[in-house]
């Protein structure tokens, strides 16, 4: 993928497979500093993915996981994404945190540091442009 | 209701229109907006589509969308403050 325009932030609308027959897309932030790529609860849950709904404490999801951010610790329900596609290129079984993002930031979906790193990445902030290539 | 008076709800009864997303993003400023993809660039990235619903909250959103197997989500808007993830 080559020439690909971003607006201020670098996105782009990435189309996600889960355990079920449905299909998400999302314009996704790209952002290198996130160890894991980030779906909210409900699109998690409506893709197939039952354990993102379990908000109980005292018997959390098996694949619950602790992380640290700018709000200090937190936990979420870690899932392989079946499929995540990006233009032409696909990658298969991808880590998504199970997270809600606050909605005023104007982004539900986060592609971290699990999948980018499948990838060459080229930001060319001065024309707003991105190159993607899979490696 | 659509906060743009001039443009039919997407949940209305009328055969949504097919619309670039500069478009959509004009339409439907500073909302939720979920569409079937009707045309793609080189890039395979989404140029046009059809507005199935919309919502300034995300979460009303997605319990419009029951019915659609196959959607794109996104944001029309800004964020008003400067951000920081």
């Amino acid at each position: 993928m080559s020439g690909h325009v971003f607006g201020k932030f670098p996105t782009i609308f990435v189309r996600l497979r889960g355990r079920g027959s449905g299909v998400r897309e999302f314009n996704a932030l790209l952002d290198p500093g996130v160890e894991y790529c980030i779906i909210p609860k409900v699109d998690a849950y409506s893709l197939g993915y039952s354990e993102a709904a379990n908000d109980d404490a005292v018997s959390p999801a098996n694949n619950t996981i602790t992380f640290a951010s700018y709000d200090g610790y937190g936990k979420a329900a870690l899932i392989e994404m079946a499929e995540v596609e990006i233009g032409t290129m696909s990658f298969k079984n991808v880590g998504f945190l199970c997270f809600d993002i606050p909605q005023v930031t104007g982004f539900d979906v986060v592609l971290g540091r699990d999948l980018l790193q499948l990838m060459k990445l080229e930001f060319d902030y001065s024309v707003s442009q991105l190159r993607m290539e899979k490696i | 209701m659509s906060s743009a008076s001039s443009v039919p709800s997407a949940g209305e009864q009328t055969e949504p229109a097919d619309l670039t997303l500069s478009e959509i993003r004009k339409r439907y400023k500073d909302q939720w907006v979920a569409i079937i993809v009707t045309g793609r660039d080189k890039n395979l990235q989404p140029s046009k589509g059809k507005v199935v619903a919309e919502d300034i909250d995300r979460y009303m959103l997605r319990q419009k969308l029951t019915k659609y197997p196959d959607v794109c989500i996104f944001y029309t808007g800004e964020p008003v403050y400067p951000l920081l993830l």
